[in-house]
């Protein structure tokens, strides 16, 4: 299967690399753009990209591994994220990542990112997620949870289609 | 001191060592590793500390972190992440010391014991995380 | 310092303000302004003056000809600057002497400017603690493979931790493993867990090869070098990462597990893959070669070599090497057969004899030939050897020596024009007697296609007329080459002759530098240093004493070829003499 960019997503980097004063700099925007529509950045990606912007495959394969937002694989439908970082820790998120993992399946010792067979959802345990005041907390694709109880886990995840 | 100039309040219930740990793990994981004593310094402070509150701890942890700690502020590191990764460790240790080494002290004193033979703790059940 | 220090490369040294500064203790005047790694002027670093005052400062990412990354942290030092008061003036001590404000911060001293009056620190028991730290993480993650790393010897980590380092490692937790032997590309080989990520290899590639193509991929203490996923490190530049590559992290597939280098005796030389003439160590052992690696010349090649001059060196030591004279197929010996020949010559009628020299040889040897070229009258040539060039350093000429050959007078501005002609007057039996020195001339009257190792894969050849069937006119066909071909099975009479590793030498590269080069192994079996031999032919045909060694050759062919005058072989140095060519 060859690599294509839709015309509508293309037209939209093009408009974004306009932002910036060297091609180069639009790279995170760029493979953000891009993990947006298919969910993940694959090699062809990567080299798509570079093209795109004059580089090398290696200067985007160097972000896109840096950077742990960025996945290399194809996720779940929908992308559980728990916070793992001191203040979450304390306001218990270990038990909430978990409560989480075990209801879906998958792994509770594993903190990386782990997709259920179906394909539904996938799981990550990540570092703070800027919502330290109101622990723990969790997103699920781009919304944001605070202060997730167990319960309210179940709801988030039956809310899911 | 937790490090970049955060505030986090807890009470006297948490585990001091598990808590420090938890953050030496985020800072190794934030560490961009340019730089030789962030790189190494952030993860190796993390790595003792998980060893430390997994039960396999030794006495002389408290000091032994506080010399990697030591080895990468005051401008050895290209930025202040460097000095933000060894604050923690170096305040957490200074202000609950005793409980550092305790924590050790306890580990040596249980592996002491299973290795002769009276203990009988399922030391690597726990040991796992 | 001496601030007009002339070299090739800073030919005209403008005034650059001189500033005073002290390295422990000591004071010294240093340019404000120094040559970068692209030999732009640029602020004068702590490290430059520390190795002006031969100070050493470790260092693992600074390399002088690469940009500055700052990023090993090992060449932290101390420093402070004078004090000055509300004023903006300076403050003075109790003696007079400036006062010295010490910053309480230490500083990189490859990215560290210097300024008047600046006083660098290097031996502070707090720069050595800060030294030790780096190491003790260098170290903490890193493998014990010393006994079977390509490295020990020159690994700057083994020597820094020796001089520099701790002893004893505090270290107790699991390290961290990263691949090993990794295919980077078909030249090089990776192992990640030794990489200190100087980035070294990284700024070389993309800065002066021009092929950005090593990246570090993950983060942290997990960070690793690697190409693209399903690409290849495969420039013709690849090889000289694994030279400034600090540690054993990248190695070359050749020379791995070959040989200890602390076995290896070093020989300088110059690579003959091309005009360029890039200056190299030949590391050899008991009379083998096992590499080739570049030697520093800012007039020639800087640090830098190409993979392809640098892997050819094989040939050399394959085992069907011309080893014996032959005269009409029967092992003969010296003596007997250079007399042959000179009776042969003398006896030849002007305009009967035809010399094909070959830009591979040296200059002494073709101004030997050249000799004999006016002492009968001879028409001569050499072949052109075209390939393609490159930006940094390969010459589009393929030959070592075409300079040397034209300026000694046996080929001319364009080497190869004579060839038809020497071929019409073989055909025509006037030419009846045709010496051939290192070309294989009937392989170079056909096809490119099967060239021997010792050919360089990229050239192009020009076909001409000199075939087999036209040989076979001669009545007499001296030949002298290094291995067997066309050519020399139809000789009458054969001479063994030597690589350039097996004898002394000069060769005049394309934009004119004379350099020497030194014999790192013996020749092949009976084979002789054509400069040697052609010296007694010389001497058999004019009556004429010969020069016995190199250096007295060499002296008096620089009194006789215009463009040499004045050359001596000692004066040649280990670097070379540029030449008006
Ligand atoms: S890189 Fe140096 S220190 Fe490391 S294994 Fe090789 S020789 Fe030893
Ligand atoms: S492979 Fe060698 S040159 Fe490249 S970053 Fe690692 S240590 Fe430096
Ligand atoms: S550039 Fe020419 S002289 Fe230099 S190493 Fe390559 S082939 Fe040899
Ligand atoms: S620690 Fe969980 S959001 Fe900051
Ligand atoms: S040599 Fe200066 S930081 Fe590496």
């Amino acid at each position: 299967m060859s690599f294509s960019i839709p015309a509508g997503l293309e037209a939209e980097i093009d408009e974004l690399i306009t932002h910036y004063p060297v091609r180069r700099s639009a790279s995170l925007m760029l493979l953000h753009a891009i993990q947006e529509h298919f969910g993940w950045v694959s090699p062809e990606a990567v080299q798509w990209t570079a093209a795109k912007l004059g580089l090398e495959p290696i200067n985007v394969h160097e972000l896109l591994t840096f950077y742990p937002m960025f996945r290399q694989a194809a996720p779940g439908r929908h992308q559980i994220k728990v916070c793992r970082t001191l203040s979450c820790a304390l306001g218990g998120s270990h038990a909430l990542h978990r409560h989480v993992c075990e209801r879906l399946g998958l792994d509770a010792g594993a903190h990386g990112l782990q997709t259920t067979k179906d394909g539904k959802f996938s799981v990550e345990f990540v570092e703070c997620l800027a919502g330290c005041g109101s622990a723990p907390v969790m997103m699920c694709g781009d919304d944001f949870h605070e202060g997730v109880s167990g319960k309210k886990a179940d709801e988030i995840l039956g809310g899911c289609k | 001191m937790s490090g970049s100039s955060a505030i986090i309040v807890v009470d006297d219930t948490v585990d001091i060592v598990g808590a420090l740990a938890n953050l030496s793990e985020f800072y190794a994981h934030e560490s961009c590793g340019q730089c030789t004593p962030c790189r190494e310094g952030s993860l190796w402070m993390s790595k003792t500390l998980h060893r430390l509150s997994h039960g396999q701890g030794r006495k002389g942890d408290a000091d032994y972190l506080l010399k990697i700690a030591d080895n990468i502020p005051g401008g050895r590191t290209i930025c202040a992440f460097g000095e933000a990764c060894s604050w923690p460790v170096q305040s957490f240790v200074a202000k609950f010391k005793d409980e550092f080494v305790a924590k050790g002290a306890e580990d040596e004193a249980r592996r002491a014991r299973q290795s002769a033979g009276l203990g009988g703790e399922k030391e690597t059940a726990e040991a796992q995380h | 310092m001496s601030a007009a220090t002339k070299t090739d490369n800073n030919p005209a040294p403008t005034a650059i303000e001189m500033i005073k500064v002290k390295v422990d203790g000591r004071e010294l005047e240093v340019p404000r302004l120094s040559p970068d790694w692209q030999g732009k002027l640029a602020p004068t670093t702590m490290i430059q003056v520390c190795e002006a005052a031969k100070q050493d400062v470790p260092h693992y990412c600074y390399h002088p000809k690469l940009p500055v990354a700052g990023n090993c942290r090992m060449c932290l030092v101390e420093f402070g600057t004078p004090a000055l008061g509300p004023d903006r003036k300076p403050l003075l001590n109790a003696d007079g002497t400036a006062r010295i404000a010490k910053s309480p911060r230490p500083a990189i001293a490859c990215a560290t400017p210097v300024s008047p009056g600046m006083e660098i620190y290097t031996s502070t028991p707090g720069v050595k603690q800060m030294r030790e730290g780096v190491l003790e993480s260098l170290l903490i993650n890193h493998p014990l493979d010393c006994p079977i790393c390509d490295q020990a010897g020159e690994c700057k980590l083994q020597e820094y931790s020796v001089d520099y380092g701790q002893s004893g490692s505090r270290f107790v937790e699991a390290k961290v493993h990263k691949p090993k032997s990794v295919d980077l590309g078909p030249r090089i080989m990776l192992d990640a867990e030794r990489c200190i990520l100087c980035t070294r290899c990284i700024r070389f590639t993309k800065d002066i090869a021009g092929d950005d193509k090593l990246g570090i991929v993950n983060r942290g203490s997990y960070n690793t070098i690697s190409t693209f996923p399903g690409t290849a490190f495969d420039n013709n530049y690849t090889l000289n990462t694994v030279d400034i590559c600090p540690v054993g992290a990248l190695t070359s597939k050749d020379f791995r597990f070959q040989m200890r280098v602390w076995f290896l005796k070093d020989t300088k030389s110059i690579c003959t893959s091309c005009g360029t003439g890039c200056n190299v160590h030949i590391g050899s052992r008991e009379e083998k070669i096992y590499r080739y690696t570049p030697r520093e010349n800012e007039a020639v090649n800087g640090h830098w070599m190409c993979d392809e001059g640098r892997l050819n060196y094989k040939w050399i030591q394959r085992t069907d090497r011309l080893r014996d004279v032959l005269v009409h197929g029967c092992k003969s010996s010296w003596g007997e057969a250079l007399r042959e020949i000179a009776h042969k010559l003398k006896q030849a009628p002007p305009g009967s004899v035809a010399i094909i020299g070959s830009a591979r040889q040296t200059n002494e040897e073709l101004w030997l030939l050249s000799r004999l070229k006016s002492r009968f009258g001879a028409i001569s040539d050499s072949f052109p050897r075209d390939g393609q060039p490159d930006k940094l350093l390969v010459s589009a000429d393929k030959n070592p020596n075409s300079n040397g050959a034209r300026l000694t007078g046996i080929s001319f501005t364009e080497a190869g024009i004579n060839l038809a002609k020497i071929a019409d007057g073989i055909q025509g039996g006037v030419i009846k007697t045709l010496l051939v020195f290192g070309e294989n001339v009937v392989k170079r009257a056909v096809s490119p296609a099967a060239l021997s190792e010792k050919e360089t894969t990229t050239e192009a050849i020009e076909v001409h007329g000199i075939t087999a069937d036209v040989l076979a006119k001669l009545e007499t066909l001296i030949v002298s080459d290094i291995l067997p071909n066309e050519t020399t099975r139809l000789a009458h009479y054969l001479l063994p002759g030597c690589a350039h590793a097996e004898k002394r030498g000069s060769f005049t590269s394309t934009k004119g530098r004379v350099q020497k080069f030194m014999q790192a192994v013996e020749p092949a079996g009976d084979a002789r240093p054509e400069w040697d031999f052609l010296q007694d032919l010389v001497c058999n045909v004019t009556g004429k004493e010969g020069f016995h060694s190199i250096e007295g050759l060499f002296n008096e062919m620089a009194k006789s070829v215009p463009a040499f005058n004045g050359l001596t072989w000692a004066g040649l140095g280990e670097t070379g003499v540029s030449v008006k060519i």
